[in-house]
């Protein structure tokens, strides 16, 4: 190796070295503070990332791991003769047992499939399904991804419990522009 | 109340500490470093156990072992790892 080649490629990595070099001191120092937000925040939120991924990838397939009722019906009436949503629900609510004590939530009326999923309001949220022409109970079961929805906003924690959703949120947020900032000035922490 | 209390010290508070005491480790005293490495180990196990025991199986939890590993995990795990840290003897 020549004396030449090995000078030309210093000057190539004092170049380098030069572009990632904060120009100021005001820089440098808010370098250093970025790496210490970067540093704290990715702890701190650490358990707080893993429940919200964790119950998010649950819910995208929320399907495919049963954690909703899921019953194929053919209707074999027309809509049109459906008996009242009243009666339905009475149907529903005398299938459920104890849970029916809460009262009903909300009623998700399907005609295509000629039936309807009465909610009700209890803590593990039961759901049943009733055909819409004749009140037969087709399924009762527990509607799991409203429990894994709470726990993903944090609102199973309590009515504060939602702070804790912002709070991954707000972390995540100053992780990214942090570890940008640090990706464009690498040696700036020091 | 306490438990929720105990769910934010665990989340929060532990690994402040953890990260506070991994601050310049070569130059702490040995019974800081096992501390810190108990620490870390317990917590971590916390985690882990905290996570499964919120979403496996997934139905609520109101009362039982799953709430209580939920809220409070975190924090005895952080704690017990220093502790056994701290009093384990070099061998």
């Amino acid at each position: 190796m020549t004396e030449s080649t090995e000078a030309a490629r210093s000057a190539a990595r004092t170049k380098r070295h030069r572009r990632h070099r904060p120009r100021s001191d005001g820089i440098r120092n808010f370098s250093r503070w970025t790496f210490h937000i970067h540093l704290w925040a990715g702890v701190v939120i650490t358990v707080l990332i893993l429940v919200v991924s964790v119950t998010g990838i649950a819910l995208n397939h929320k399907r495919g791991l049963g954690l909703m009722p899921e019953v194929q019906h053919t209707p074999a009436a027309a809509f049109e003769d459906a008996l009242p949503l009243a009666e339905l629900a009475r149907h529903a609510t005398a299938a459920v047992g104890a849970a029916g004590e809460a009262g009903v939530d909300r009623m998700d009326v399907r005609p295509d499939d000629g039936i309807v999923k009465v909610r009700f309001n209890d803590r593990e949220v039961h759901e049943a399904t009733v055909v819409l022409a004749t009140g037969e109970v087709l399924h009762v079961g527990l509607r799991n991804d409203v429990f894994m929805e709470k726990l993903h906003s944090g609102e199973i924690f309590g009515a504060q419990g939602i702070l804790l959703s912002d709070l991954a949120a707000v972390g995540l947020t100053l992780l990214v522009l942090s570890g940008f900032w640090i990706w464009l000035y690498p040696r700036s922490r020091v | 109340m306490s438990h929720v209390i105990a769910l934010l010290l665990g989340m929060f508070v532990v690994p402040g500490v953890l990260l506070r005491l991994g601050h310049h480790l070569r130059r702490q005293s040995l019974t800081a470093r096992r501390m810190f490495w108990g620490g870390i180990v317990g917590w971590c196990g916390a985690v882990l156990l905290m996570v499964v025991a919120s979403v496996l199986p997934p139905v609520l939890w109101t009362e039982g072992a799953r709430e209580v590993a939920v809220y409070w995990s975190l924090l005895v795990g952080g704690l017990a790892g220093m502790g056994v840290g701290a009093l384990r003897r070099p061998g």
